[in-house]
C-alpha cells in the first residue's frame, strides 16, 4: 500500500530536477559561468548558496548542473537499453547455445565492479559528455539484459506465444508483438533505475576528477571543488550533493514503485 | 439423536480490498455429525473453499461473523471463531485437520517428509524423536505407501502427485483429528490416482471414525464418497439433502440444471446437445438482486425471483432448498 | 458418411534427451511419444484420452509441428508434414489450428480482443485491409457468441468461458480444416463446460471441421467424439469407436480407466478396479508392454514383447498380447 506515496514522491523529486534542467535560464538568478570579485561569499540574500572560488553563484550552478546530470543519466540509460534489450530478448527467446553464450558474457560483465570499470575506461578515452554517456551505458547494459532475459523466460511459457507460432508467426513477429510489449512494465521501471544509477556513477566519477571538464557546471565536480572550502561555506559541496541525492532518489523511487 | 460434531451458524465472511468489499460466504448454517461425510459442492467463487478456511481460522478476511461450534475430543464444546490464534494452533491438526488441492504448496520443499510428519506429531503430542519416527513410519505404511522407510527420507519434489497427496493426508491424520476438511484434494490428480485416494479416505474414515467435510465441484466424486451433500451458489447454501435424493430429485433449479448439463458415462448423450446453463457464474462483487441464480434460471418469474432473496425452506425430512418456486416446479411423479 | 482420410500418423516418436554433467552428455531419453500410429478422417472427432505422462499433449502439438517429432510420418491431405519447408509450413498452418487449455495464458493480456483474433489473419496476410479485417473478426466473434462490444476490450474483462470462446474464434480465423483441441474445457467451471462443448459441436457441424479432442475426461469425450484413442506412457493402448471403447473396452488399461471415472449417479456405482502403484516415469518405461507393472492380467510374456495393435472388431484395435482379457 506504500506504492502510491512512493511513486508520487519520486515524481515530485524528479520534477524538481527536470524543471531545473529545462527552465534553468529562467529560474537561475545568475549566469553560472560568470565570475565576479565576490569570492567565496557565504550564504546571503542575493546568493542563497553563496559563491564559489571564482565568484560564481553556487545556486545557479547547481540549477544548471541538472542539465548535465540528466543528459548523462538519460543518455546512458538509453544506451544500456539499446544494447541490453535486444540481447536479453533474443537470448531469452532463442534459448539453446545462443542463450548460454549470452549468459556467460552477461555474467562476466556484471561481476566486474561498475565504477572501477567506468573509471578505467574514462581515464583511457578522456572525459566528455559523449564519452561518459557511452561508458556508463556500456557498464550498465548487462544488468538490463539480464533483467529482460528473465522476463522473457517467464513470458515465453504462456500459451499465447504458442498460439502465435501456431498462426505462423516468425520469432521476430512474436518478440515484437508479444514478448517485448509484455516486458514494458519492468523495462520502464528498470529504465528509471538505470537513470538513477547513471547519475550517481557519473557524479562519483566527477568527484574523482573524471567528470565533464570545467567550466560546465557539474554536480560531482562541484562537490569536489567545494570540498576544499568546507570550513568557509559548506553549501558549496552540500548544495550539489543534495541535488545528486534528490535526483537519484527520485528516479529510484519511481523505478522501484512498479511492482 | 446424536449431538453434532460441528455446528456452523450464520457464518458470513467479508473480504475487502481498497475499492470494495464483498461477501464471499453469506450466512451459512449446517451441522456435521461424528463419522459422517458431507460434500460441499459448487463452482468457482461460490465460497465453498472459504468456508473450509474459515472453520480452520485460516481465512484472510476482513470480517467473519457467526459461530463455528466444535465438539472437542475431551468433551468440551467451543466456538472456534472466538479462539485466539494461539488457541487455534492447538486445534489445527489435533481436533480439525485440512488437506488441500495442491500438496506441493502445503509441503515444505526444504524438509524431508519424515521431518514434516514428525513436526506435526511432536507439536501436538510431544514425545521423543524416536517415538515420533516410529509413529510416522506406521502412518505411512497404513496409508499403503510402498517403501515407507525410504519415503521418510525423501523430499517432496522427489515424490509423484499421488504420493504427495498421501503424505499430506498422513500429516493431517497424524494426531487423529475428529474432523477432516478436504478442499478439492483430488482435483489435480489423474483419475486412476483419484480413485486410489478416495478409497484410502474411505478406509481411513472407517478405521478412525472421523467426519469429513469434502469440498469439490465434481459430482462423481461426491457420489463416491459422501452421504449428504450441500450445494452452494454465490456464497449461499441453496440445497442440502441425502446425496442420492438430491441427485434423483433436485429441488433447486440450479442443482437440477447443473446435474442435467453433466456428461457422464451413465447415460448416452452422444449426438445430442448438452443441456448447458446459459450465462455465467456471477461476480461476487456484483450479485444479481433477489435470487442470485435468477438471470440463468429457466423458471424465473419477473418481480418475484429478482425482488426478494429466497430463504432456506424445509422441503422434506432432512432436505432444505432455497427457491421461491420449488413447490410449483417439482417434476411430476417425484417425492 | 463416406469420409476420406485427412490426417495419417505413422510411427510417431518424440523423445527428449536427458543431459547430465558439467559437459552435458546424453544419459537417457524421456519417451514422451513412442511409436504411435493412427488416422483422422475429415469431419470426424477423434478423442485422445490419457493421464499425465501419456503423451497426449505432445502428440497434439507434434501434429502441428509446434513440437518437432523425433521420427515418424504425418501426412495431411496426402502431403508429408514433417518435411515441409518454412513457407510450406506457414501455408499448412492455415489448414490446421489449435485451441489451448488455459484461457488465462492463451490470450495476450496487452492486446485487445480484436487484435487477438486478427493476429492469424495478419500473420498469414489474409485480409490486409484494416476495416474489412475488423468486420471479419466481428463475424468470427458472433459465431462464438461474443458480442461486438468486446472488440476493443482486453482479456481481463472477460470470464474464463468467454476467453475460451475468443481462443476458438482465433483458431477459426484462417478457416482451417483441422483443429487440435487440447483439453479445451478442463479449466472451466462445470456449468460453462457444457456451453463450450456444445459450441464445438455446432462449429464442427457447420464448418465441417475434423477435431483431435485431447482430454482426460472420458465422459465429455464419449459425448463429442466419433472415435476414441487411449494412450498410456507414450503408447497407444486401444482405439475404436467411442461407443465400443466405453461400452466394451478390450484393453486392461481402458477397463481400469473407465472404472476409475467416478459416476455422479449413485445408483450406477459399480465395482471399481483400483490400480496399484503410480504411473512409471517416461524416462524409464517398463520393458515390453508399458502397462504391465500395474496390469492385473500381466503374465511373464508381457515383459518380453512390445504388443502391436491388433484388430478386435471393425476399426477397433488394441495393443495387448492376451486375447482373453478383460
Amino acid at each position: 500500500m506504500l506504492i502510491r506515496p512512493r511513486r508520487i514522491l519520486g515524481f515530485a523529486l524528479v520534477a524538481c530536477a527536470l524543471l531545473c534542467a529545462l527552465l534553468a535560464n529562467i529560474i537561475a538568478p545568475y549566469d553560472p559561468l560568470r565570475s565576479s570579485i565576490d569570492l567565496l561569499s557565504p550564504s546571503t540574500a542575493s546568493h542563497l548558496f553563496g559563491t564559489d572560488e571564482l565568484g560564481r553563484d553556487a545556486l545557479s550552478r547547481v540549477i544548471f548542473g541538472a542539465r548535465t546530470s540528466l543528459l548523462i543519466g538519460f543518455g546512458a540509460a538509453l544506451v544500456a537499453m539499446v544494447i541490453g534489450a535486444p540481447v536479453g530478448l533474443v537470448a531469452g527467446y532463442a534459448g539453446g547455445r545462443l542463450d548460454v553464450v549470452a549468459v556467460m558474457i552477461i555474467d562476466l560483465f556484471v561481476s566486474l565492479p561498475g565504477l572501477v570499470l567506468a573509471l578505467v575506461i574514462t581515464a583511457m578515452v578522456g572525459p566528455s559528455l559523449l564519452n561518459l554517456t557511452l561508458v556508463l551505458g556500456l557498464v550498465m547494459w548487462p544488468g538490463v539484459a539480464r533483467l529482460i532475459r528473465g522476463q522473457v523466460l517467464a513470458i515465453r511459457e504462456n500459451s499465447f506465444v504458442e498460439a502465435a507460432r501456431a498462426a505462423g508467426g516468425t520469432p521476430a513477429w512474436i518478440i515484437g508483438q508479444h514478448i517485448w510489449p509484455n516486458t514494458m512494465r519492468v523495462t520502464a521501471a528498470q529504465f528509471s533505475v538505470s537513470v538513477s544509477l547513471a547519475i550517481f556513477t557519473s557524479s562519483s566519477l566527477s568527484f574523482l576528477g573524471l567528470g565533464i571538464p570545467p567550466p560546465v557546471p557539474d554536480w560531482g565536480g562541484m562537490v569536489r571543488s567545494g570540498y576544499d572550502f568546507l570550513a568557509v561555506n559548506p553549501l558549496l559541496s552540500l548544495g550539489p550533493g543534495a541535488a545528486v541525492t534528490i535526483t537519484v532518489l527520485g528516479f529510484y523511487l519511481i523505478g522501484s514503485s512498479v511492482e | 439423536m446424536m449431538a453434532s460434531l460441528l455446528e456452523v451458524r450464520d457464518l458470513s465472511v467479508h473480504y475487502a480490498d481498497r475499492t470494495r468489499s464483498l461477501l464471499a460466504v453469506n450466512s451459512v448454517s449446517f451441522d456435521l455429525a461424528p463419522g459422517e461425510t458431507v460434500a460441499l459442492v459448487g463452482e468457482s467463487g461460490c465460497g465453498k473453499s472459504t468456508i473450509g478456511l474459515a472453520i480452520m481460522g485460516l481465512a484472510t478476511a476482513k470480517r467473519i461473523e457467526g459461530t463455528v461450534t466444535l465438539a472437542f475430543k475431551n468433551g468440551e464444546r467451543r466456538n472456534l471463531a472466538d479462539l485466539s490464534d494461539r488457541a487455534m494452533q492447538d486445534v489445527r491438526g489435533n481436533e480439525v485437520a485440512m488437506i488441500f488441492q495442491e500438496p506441493m504448496s502445503s509441503l515444505n520443499p526444504v524438509h524431508t517428509i519424515g521431518w514434516q510428519i514428525r513436526e506435526a506429531i511432536t507439536q501436538h503430542q510431544g514425545g521423543s524423536r524416536a517415538s515420533a519416527d516410529g509413529a510416522a513410519l506406521n502412518l505411512l505404511s497404513q496409508l499403503g505407501i510402498p517403501d515407507a522407510e525410504r519415503c521418510l527420507h525423501a523430499y517432496p519434489h522427489q515424490l509423484s502427485g499421488g504420493m504427495r497427496q498421501r503424505v499430506m493426508i498422513a500429516i493431517a491424520l497424524s494426531c487423529r483429528p475428529s474432523l477432516l476438511i478436504a478442499d478439492e484434494p483430488t482435483t489435480a490428480l489423474d483419475v486412476t490416482v483419484q480413485a486410489q485416494i478416495l478409497e484410502l479416505l474411505k478406509r481411513l474414515q472407517a478405521e478412525t471414525g472421523m467426519a469429513i467435510l469434502f469440498i469439490t465441484h465434481n459430482f462423481g466424486v461426491v457420489a463416491e464418497i459422501a452421504q449428504r451433500t450441500m450445494v452452494m451458489y454465490a456464497g449461499q447454501i441453496v440445497e442440502t439433502g441425502d446425496y442420492g435424493e438430491v441427485f434423483h430429485s433436485p429441488r433447486m433449479p440450479y442443482t437440477r440444471a447443473l446435474l442435467d448439463s453433466l456428461p457422464h458415462l451413465g447415460r448416452v448423450t452422444a449426438g445430442t446437445r448438452l443441456a448447458a446453463i446459459p450465462g455465467q457464474v456471477p461476480n461476487p462483487a456484483a450479485l444479481p438482486s433477489g435470487c442470485a441464480f435468477h438471470p440463468r434460471c429457466r423458471y424465473f418469474v419477473e418481480n418475484l425471483c429478482d425482488s426478494r432473496c429466497p430463504p432456506l425452506e424445509q422441503s422434506a425430512n432432512h432436505r432444505v432448498v432455497r427457491c421461491l418456486r420449488w413447490k410449483e416446479i417439482l417434476a411430476p411423479g417425484q417425492p | 458418411m463416406n469420409r476420406t482420410t485427412l490426417l495419417e500418423v505413422t510411427n510417431l516418436r518424440k523423445w527428449y534427451a536427458i543431459r547430465r554433467g558439467v559437459i552435458p552428455r546424453v544419459v537417457g531419453h524421456i519417451r514422451a511419444v513412442d511409436d504411435v500410429s493412427f488416422e483422422i478422417k475429415s469431419r470426424e472427432v477423434l478423442g485422445l484420452a490419457g493421464e499425465s505422462g501419456s503423451g497426449k499433449t505432445t502428440i497434439g502439438r507434434s501434429l502441428l509441428r509446434l513440437v518437432e517429432p523425433t521420427s515418424g510420418q504425418i501426412t495431411f491431405n496426402g502431403n508429408e508434414v514433417t518435411t515441409l519447408d518454412p513457407s510450406a509450413l506457414r501455408r499448412f498452418r492455415r489448414k490446421a489450428q489449435i485451441i489451448f487449455q488455459d484461457p488465462y495464458s492463451s490470450l495476450d493480456p496487452r492486446m485487445t480482443i480484436e487484435e487477438i483474433v486478427a493476429e492469424p489473419l495478419r500473420v498469414q496476410a489474409i485480409e490486409p485491409e484494416r476495416r474489412r479485417r475488423r468486420d471479419r473478426v466481428a463475424a468470427l466473434l458472433s459465431k462464438v457468441s461474443i458480442s461486438n462490444d468486446y472488440l476493443d476490450r482486453r482479456p481481463r474483462e472477460l470470464s474464463g468461458g468467454q476467453r475460451q470462446r475468443v481462443g476458438i474464434a482465433r483458431a477459426l480465423a484462417v478457416d482451417p480444416e483441422f483443429i487440435v483441441a487440447d483439453e479445451p474445457v478442463a479449466s472451466l467451471d462445470v456449468s460453462i463446460q457444457a456451453q463450450i462443448v456444445n459450441l464445438l459441436q455446432d462449429l464442427k457441424d457447420s464448418l465441417g471441421l475434423a477435431i483431435l479432442f485431447i482430454s482426460h475426461d472420458i465422459a465429455v469425450m464419449r459425448h463429442i467424439a466419433d472415435r476414441i484413442a487411449i494412450v498410456y506412457l507414450g503408447k497407444l493402448m486401444e482405439i475404436g469407436s467411442a461407443r465400443e471403447i466405453v461400452e466394451s473396452p478390450r484393453h486392461p488399461y481402458t477397463e481400469a480407466l473407465l472404472s476409475a471415472v467416478p459416476n455422479p449417479d449413485p445408483r450406477q456405482r459399480r465395482q471399481r478396479i483400483v490400480l496399484g502403484g503410480d504411473i512409471p516415469s517416461p524416462a524409464n518405461p517398463p520393458s515390453g508392454c508399458v502397462f504391465r507393472t500395474r496390469c492385473k492380467y500381466a503374465i511373464p510374456a508381457c515383459a518380453q514383447t512390445i504388443p502391436q495393435l491388433t484388430a478386435v472388431g471393425a476399426g477397433h484395435y488394441k495393443a495387448c498380447i492376451r486375447d482373453d482379457v478383460p
